[in-house]
């Protein structure tokens, strides 16, 4: 039963919510708002999904927010003049130099993760309001706002590939080798390199794909928007730590699951959008996001020291 | 030691009919325990026994147990750690509970920090002077006049770090101490001063329970010994009472011829000497060791013994690669030109070392005994880009078999093993690897006497097989036993070969040897 909670807890929490809310909000119920749920919270879960990886190796990614900025300004700046294709490339390539400088940052020169993400962070942000002059990049072409709003069916794009990206990172979290040495290497860094496991590149490819997934947050959300903002995607990864911890991976390195991120991206995606509905004020939700974020992390904490 | 002091004939502590249940086992099954005033008890078992978890019910850790403890004919309920504590209880863990960055003194006091103000703050503020002038008169009463009150923990040895947990434990009235493997790391002169302690210690009136591995230990410095085996008591003695033998047959449950050879004829015994698989020549890393040279056979097991702090590590570690290019020498290794750079490079030359601190360098305790023993090889078993679950499945379960590793399944987590099956998980995770040279250092510390049995067989067939082997020990009689040639390190010098013929006492003679 405990070992039950302990694996399923959040799954069941929120179907409990999604139940409730099913039946008790007209509104809710309403499909084009189930829809609107999925698609809104799509560019989080791409997000998260990356920074489960970062999580799981014992570090943090505080950057996310930016280089999801970084790759919607680059993307926007080379689509306007030379098509979509392009855009997205160079957004993506923009994206993995981030991170491929916090890898280097955190495995070759050894400072911690919180530090290094949150000086590329504040470095990104400046390269940015410099480079535009803080101004928005308009004129992108139309058809590019089908990868932020348009659908296959009633079923969102956006929502898709966040669903692909997830697949993807499960996969390669539980079934390849290089998803068994972060798990390793977030448990015990110096036993998984004593193994003769290449730690260093382990974190740099980390760091990197987290920041791809960033980059493709980024993208998507320019196809929200269809406009360039250097100040796009600001605190997002907070958003996407919160949607880890509540899905339960611990901080402390060595555990977790994708599966379980995803869960935590749509409860908090699921209250948001409840208190919108009843019409509860903006200002009152981050003060129920932190509150919600406490509680399921204090049960999960409390219940694994009554283990 | 002595026994025809006066102590009173009430015991300090006396358990009754402790019961520890954990999901799917019964760790102590109805366990009595006393201890008299002023006594050292010897606490000896295998691996699993239950010896930890006894001590871990008296100091608070398991609050759920169900029994009776009486200090001092008064009833008690230790609940918690801090209940623990003020009854007097002090548990010395192998893994210290010091705060490295404080200094000696901060530590001794932490928790009853002497306070001083005026007014409205009347405890408000720390008490410096006072604070480090008790710290420092504590450690003199204690005679560990050599520790430093004012040097950081951090930047003391091992052995200087469990005095001050001695004297933290004086410091809050401990008058039972309980040691759990308190010589583990040490080398022989330190243990030496930390018996004189406890014979001063006991002389005060402290009562200690001191839990060993090392069974000559306990006949040194025991008085009485209670010995238990899969949960349950099996014995209570006077330490004159026993011999080895007889301790050893009470801990198993069964006899072991001790003292022979573990000699499963080798490659190298039948065809004389094995060809050359390593040969190191003048290998120097600076202020560690210098000019080390040596040859390793296909089919030997090596042995080489030196005093922590000789080198040995170090060394082991330098032809694993695991501290980064050494300073000066070559290695050949099968007949190559061979640079130790990282441990990468080494395992894939056909390098393994079992480190001699497995929960900090072998193992990765959150995960389970199957991603640990194939975490070498994880990009072995694979189906093109993916792990192939049931190969993996298939090879763990033989190596559980193999080595007869105890845990439930293989999906538990490694830390909810014992030491012992902990250790053999390190060696699991080697053989996966199927290495030439399999370098071990210390691999029966904190080990049980079965187990090391177990282990040392294993190690011989393995050279049997032809593997080569270098065995680092600071047991001399375990290196006698098992290894074919021990070279003797000095102050980061081999200083002495010793054939496989030689006796314990020759090993450690040349070990502790005049400089």
């Amino acid at each position: 039963m405990k070992k039950f909670f302990r694996t399923y807890g959040m799954l069941v929490i929120l179907a409990v919510m999604f139940i409730v809310l099913y039946s008790s909000l007209p509104t809710f119920r309403n499909p084009q708002n189930l829809l609107n749920l999925l698609q809104q919270n799509a560019v989080n879960a791409v997000i998260a999904s990356g920074m489960t990886l970062v999580i799981i190796t014992g570090g943090i990614d505080l950057s996310a927010g930016s280089t999801a900025a970084l790759a919607g300004m680059a993307a926007a700046a080379v689509m306007v003049r030379h098509g979509i294709a392009l855009g997205v490339v160079a957004g993506l390539v923009a994206a993995a130099a981030a991170g491929l400088l916090n890898g280097l940052l955190i495995s070759k020169v050894g400072i911690v993760p919180f530090v290094a993400t949150l000086g590329v962070q504040i470095i990104t942000k400046g390269i940015l309001f410099i480079s535009t002059n803080a101004t928005p990049i308009y004129g992108l072409p139309l058809e590019y706002m089908t990868v932020g709003l348009g659908s296959i069916g009633p079923f969102p794009i956006a929502t898709s590939i966040a669903v692909v990206v997830a697949v993807i990172m499960s996969v390669v979290l539980k079934h390849t080798p290089f998803g068994q040495y972060v798990l390793a290497l977030g448990g015990n860094e110096d036993a998984t390199r004593l193994s003769g496991i290449d730690v260093d590149r382990t974190k740099t490819a980390v760091y990197t794909i987290a920041a791809i997934l960033a980059g493709i947050g980024g993208l998507i959300l320019l196809g929200q928007t269809n406009t360039g903002q250097p100040q796009a995607a600001s605190g997002y990864e907070l958003n996407a730590i919160a949607a880890v911890v509540v899905g339960g991976t611990p901080l402390s390195g060595g555990q977790g699951s994708i599966v379980n991120t995803i869960i935590g991206a749509l409860v908090l995606g699921l209250i948001s959008n409840a208190l919108n509905l009843m019409n509860v004020s903006p200002y009152w939700q981050p003060a129920v996001t932190g509150l919600i974020i406490l509680v399921a992390v204090g049960i999960d904490t409390v219940s694994r020291k009554r283990k | 030691m002595s026994t025809n002091r006066d102590v009173s004939n009430q015991p300090v502590l006396e358990m009754r009919s402790i019961v520890k249940r954990f999901p799917g086992v019964l760790a102590l099954d109805n366990v009595d325990f006393t201890l008299m005033p002023g006594e050292v008890h010897g606490l000896v078992g295998a691996n699993g026994a239950g010896k930890s978890t006894l001590m871990k019910v008296l100091g608070g850790v398991y609050g759920d147990y169900r029994g009776e403890i009486l200090i001092g004919q008064n009833a008690c309920e230790m609940r918690s750690p801090r209940e623990a504590q003020e009854h007097g209880v002090s548990v010395i863990h192998q893994e210290f509970s010091l705060v490295s960055t404080l200094t000696v003194a901060e530590n001794i006091v932490l928790g009853m920090e002497p306070r001083r103000g005026t007014g409205m703050l009347g405890k408000a503020f720390l008490d410096w002077p006072r604070l480090r002038q008790q710290a420092a008169s504590l450690l003199e009463e204690l005679g560990f006049d050599k520790v430093d009150p004012d040097s950081r923990v951090a930047d003391l040895s091992v052995a200087e770090q469990q005095l001050v947990q001695i004297a933290k434990a004086i410091a809050a009235d401990a008058r039972i101490l309980v040691m759990d493997e308190p010589t583990a790391r040490l080398s022989k002169a330190e243990r030496d001063e930390l018996f004189r302690i406890i014979d001063r210690l006991k002389h005060a009136g402290t009562s200690i329970v001191y839990i060993s591995h090392f069974l000559e230990e306990v006949f040194q410095v025991a008085d009485r010994v209670t010995v238990m085996r899969d949960g349950k008591v099996v014995a209570v003695h006077q330490v004159e009472d026993l011999d080895r033998r007889e301790l050893v047959r009470l801990m198993l449950g069964r006899d072991i011829q001790s003292g022979d050879k573990v000699r499963v004829p080798s490659a190298a015994d039948k065809a004389g000497m094995g060809e050359a698989v390593l040969s190191v020549d003048g290998l120097s890393r600076n202020g560690k060791f210098e000019g080390i040279s040596f040859k390793l056979h296909r089919g030997e097991v090596l042995g080489i013994a030196g005093l922590v702090g000789s080198g040995r590590t170090d060394l082991a570690r330098a032809i694993f690669g695991a501290d980064g290019a050494v300073d000066s020498g070559n290695i050949v290794l099968k007949g190559k030109t061979y640079h130790p750079k990282t441990p990468r490079k080494a395992v894939r030359s056909g390098i393994a070392l079992l480190p001699e601190d497995r929960k900090q360098q072998g193992l990765v305790l959150v995960r389970p005994v199957s991603d640990n023993t194939m975490l070498a090889v994880a990009h072995k078993l694979v189906r093109g880009l993916f792990l192939d679950h049931r190969a993996r499945h298939r090879e763990v379960d033989s190596m559980i078999k193999r080595l007869s590793i105890k845990c439930a399944s293989q999906d538990v987590s490694v830390g909810t093993l014992s030491g012992g099956n902990q250790q053999k998980v390190v060696l699991a995770k080697w053989l996966a690897a199927s290495p030439d040279i399999l370098i071990l250092d210390q691999p029966t510390a904190g080990v049980d006497v079965g187990t090391k049995e177990e282990i040392y067989v294993f190690l011989r067939r393995l050279a049997a097989a032809g593997s080569a082997l270098i065995m680092i020990s600071d047991d001399p009689e375990e290196l006698s036993r098992v290894c074919d040639r021990i070279l003797i390190m000095r102050r980061g010098r081999i200083v002495q070969e010793l054939c496989g013929d030689a006796a314990s006492g020759d090993v450690l003679t040349a070990v502790t040897g005049d400089y």
